[in-house]
């Protein structure tokens, strides 16, 4: 007996915006939060959704992508009959290939989706930040008997045109699909989260691979399409916090985000269940010391703070000295703030060492990026 | 080490007053994340000993909601193996529900062709140990029966309810005898055994002709006075903490607090050695722009907005802004509420502290507040 839903994680992607914390890792791994990775939030979505059956698409960097998915026991995938496997490009009779582009990449794994038998499959990109359960969407799918739903969002319209952005009629069916349109006729952006009907894409997909000319992409591909050969499609108004991370400057400003002073109603809830579920570091617990003044923090286990701690988000293991001060910044696991030293406005890469009275960043404005290797970006 | 099965016994855990009285100190909480229990399996685990039994005494609910997955503990779910040992005969009869009577009940892996020696620790006593080298010693003096013992000052002050012993010139005990109050300088015997496995299961048919030998160390002072073999004394170097009143839980809970400030006070919390437990995945902590905190542990899902100064809060606390928790331990899910001051408390979970305005203790005894209280 088939499976009802398979989803597929697509992660493979370089994240070149986020410079050096993107050099050894796959943007999906850059740590956020304190305690997260960033695709905790799409497996951890997906486990919430019941769904048991998810493939994660890795290609750039994908050893400590692949090493963290693991057999999937984080998000709890390692349940009866539960699969979450690391799907990385691999050599077959045809030869070997990179993915060619999001569509290519689940076309090169459909030997895996036909092992599972799914009546739909859910895709969703591994490098966004929200919390959700996909039930309704699905349920949406369903009900609408469509082809495909697309989970949309509205935007400013000023915004859109940095987006993929969907024409819908009244009943919310998507009549048209522009990449980054120019003059935008609405608002719907597309989140690239996908739900198909299985037969339907698995034909969608097998044509694409034959198209020379196509760039095997959902957006720019599949999409219009489907659209052209009248199938229908349907938008999924989602409605909440969706952050996507692409660039230093909002990756940091959604660390900001979690901060308390910053909460608000639609902010992420981690507290609210279901949880987002991440690897546990077995870290001691976090030690405040007599000396420090920590206010407006987010702080994970592990950390030990014994100078000054303000408006920042600070990982497990790392340890601000007596003296030193960090303040509006991101710091990433294992950063040590040495003695003296003054931080603002920055992220800190993992295991990235600032010396004894050394000042990074004062009174700049901007975000900067320091890594392990003091690389200022 | 494939060739130990190693027994954590909850049989001989001292009892700590209403702390331990809907729970036994194995599932207690410590320094915010951890339970007793965590050490005991962690050494085991940092051991490369992954073949145990929990000999579970009373309370088994709260050891297995604790213990979740065998995973959090074996490096090997499959090769490695996590049992839960209870003496279904015997555990509504105090004097037959003992840790000898548990293994009797649950014997079949002395029968296991690879067990040839069997590691049996506490959990009260905490300590930092390298069990392999504790077996390798064991093996080499060629003794069927080995105990585990440390060096300590004021035995009668920080170990009385534990024995103490003599050991001779060729290294084996000589003597057991009880701590006496009065007690400085003694070698305490750590209720840790390691028994070669067949001279365990050859102990057992032997035992239904003797009276008055009802637990492991009543085994070992039988042995020591009556038997025709030796029990060699293995010496433990290191910090050794005994948990066994409300009081010593509460000084020892501030050690290891002290210990995660200076990793050379008290040398149970080292880079060198994880301690395992199980994750609840709750986010890391919120500190508010009010929030003053001081020389503090606090564990992942508290949300501060007020002052604490020498604690130590477990997992989801909320301190409100205004209030004040001083001196306290915390136990999860507890709130304490604007306005309050707590001072010398040892808060159980799920308290709340929402209308009285001072709770504050005398300088020699602490406050406990039961599970689920609402002050």
């Amino acid at each position: 007996m088939g499976r009802n839903v398979v989803a597929m994680i697509l992660a493979g992607g370089k994240g070149t915006r986020l410079h050096a914390l993107t050099k050894k890792i796959a943007k999906p791994a850059v740590y956020f939060g304190g305690k997260y990775r960033i695709i905790d939030f799409s497996l951890s979505n997906v486990a919430n959704s019941s769904i048991d059956s998810v493939g994660v698409l890795t290609q750039y960097e994908s050893v400590v992508l692949n090493n963290y998915i693991g057999n999937g026991s984080k998000w709890g995938f390692d349940g009866v009959e539960s699969t979450c496997v690391a799907l990385a490009p691999r050599q077959t009779e045809s030869g070997a290939n990179w993915y060619k582009g999001t569509a290519d990449a689940i076309y090169q794994n459909i030997d895996f989706l036909d092992s599972e038998e799914p009546q739909y499959v859910l895709i969703l990109s591994g490098d966004h930040i929200y919390k959700t359960s996909y039930d309704q969407m699905l349920a949406l799918h369903v009900k609408s008997k469509a082809d495909c739903t697309i989970s949309v969002l509205e935007v400013d319209i000023k915004e859109a045109s940095r987006f993929g952005i969907l024409e819908v009629d009244s009943t919310d069916t998507i009549t048209k699909f522009v990449e980054k349109p120019k003059e935008p006729k609405s608002n719907l952006a597309s989140m690239g989260v996908y739900v198909f009907t299985y037969k339907v894409l698995r034909q969608a997909l097998v044509e694409d691979a034959k198209d020379e000319k196509s760039e095997h992409d959902f957006g720019k591909n599949i999409i219009p399409k489907m659209l052209a050969q009248k199938k229908k499609l349907v938008a999924y108004r989602f409605k909440g916090y969706w952050r996507d991370v692409g660039t230093l400057d909002s990756l940091h400003q959604a660390n900001m985000e979690l901060l308390p002073s910053q909460r608000s109603e639609e902010t992420i809830n981690f507290d609210e269940s279901p949880k987002i579920y991440s690897e546990d570091t077995n870290s001691y617990p976090q030690y405040i010391d007599s000396k420090a003044t920590v206010k407006d923090c987010l702080i994970n286990q592990g950390a030990s703070i014994f100078g000054t701690c303000i408006k920042s988000v600070i990982s497990n293991e790392v340890v601000i000295e007596e003296g030193a001060t960090v303040t509006n910044s991101v710091l990433m696991p294992g950063v040590v703030i040495k003695k003296g030293a003054y931080v603002e406005n920055a992220i800190l890469g993992p295991d990235t060492v600032i010396k004894e009275k050394e000042v990074i960043n004062k009174d700049s404005g901007k975000i900067v990026l320091l890594d392990y290797e003091r690389n200022l970006q | 080490m494939k060739n130990v099965v190693a027994l954590v016994n909850l049989h001989n855990s001292p009892e700590c007053g209403l702390l331990t009285e809907k729970r036994p100190l194995a599932s207690t909480t410590v320094l915010g994340r951890y339970a007793f229990i965590d050490f005991a399996l962690s050494n085991l685990t940092n051991s490369g000993i992954d073949d145990i039994g929990i000999m579970i005494k009373n309370h088994s609910r709260s050891i297995i909601k604790h213990m979740r997955s065998d995973n959090t503990y074996l490096k090997n779910s499959k090769t490695g193996y996590l049992n839960y040992m209870i003496n279904e005969e015997g555990i509504h009869n105090p004097f037959y529900n003992t840790d000898l009577n548990n293994i009797a009940q649950n014997d079949y892996f002395l029968y296991e062709p690879d067990c040839k020696y069997v590691l049996i620790v506490p959990v009260g006593i905490v300590y930092k140990v390298n069990y392999a080298e504790i077996i390798r010693e064991h093996i080499k003096s060629g003794k069927l029966f080995s105990v585990v013992y440390s060096k300590v000052e004021n035995a009668g002050k920080d170990f009385f309810g534990l024995n103490k012993i003599t050991v001779n010139a060729l290294g084996n005990v000589q003597k057991i005898d009880q701590v006496d109050p009065k007690d400085k300088e003694a070698l305490i015997g750590l209720k840790t055994y390691v028994c070669n496995s067949s001279a365990l299961k050859g102990a057992f048919p032997k035992l239904k002709n003797i009276s008055n030998v009802f637990t492991l160390d009543d085994l070992m002072l039988y042995i020591q006075k009556y038997g025709d073999i030796d029990i060699h004394a293995i010496e433990f170097k290191g910090d050794v903490y005994y948990v066994n009143t409300l009081n010593k839980y509460y000084d020892i809970s501030m050690k290891f607090k002290n210990n995660l400030k200076n990793k050379e006070t008290a040398k149970i919390f080292t880079e060198d050695w994880k301690i395992f437990t199980r994750t609840h995945d709750t986010r890391p902590v919120y500190y508010g722009e009010k929030s003053n905190v001081k020389d503090s542990v606090v564990a992942n899902g508290c949300t501060i907005n007020g002052t604490v100064k020498n604690s130590i809060l477990a997992r989801n606390v909320t301190v409100e802004e205004g209030a004040v928790v001083e001196d306290s331990i915390i136990f999860s899910d507890s709130v304490v509420k604007a306005g309050v001051h707590l001072k010398g408390v040892v808060a159980d979970k799920l308290t709340k502290f929402i209308s009285k305005k001072e709770v504050i203790s005398n300088k020699d005894e602490h406050i406990y507040i039961p599970q689920g209280e609402t002050i």
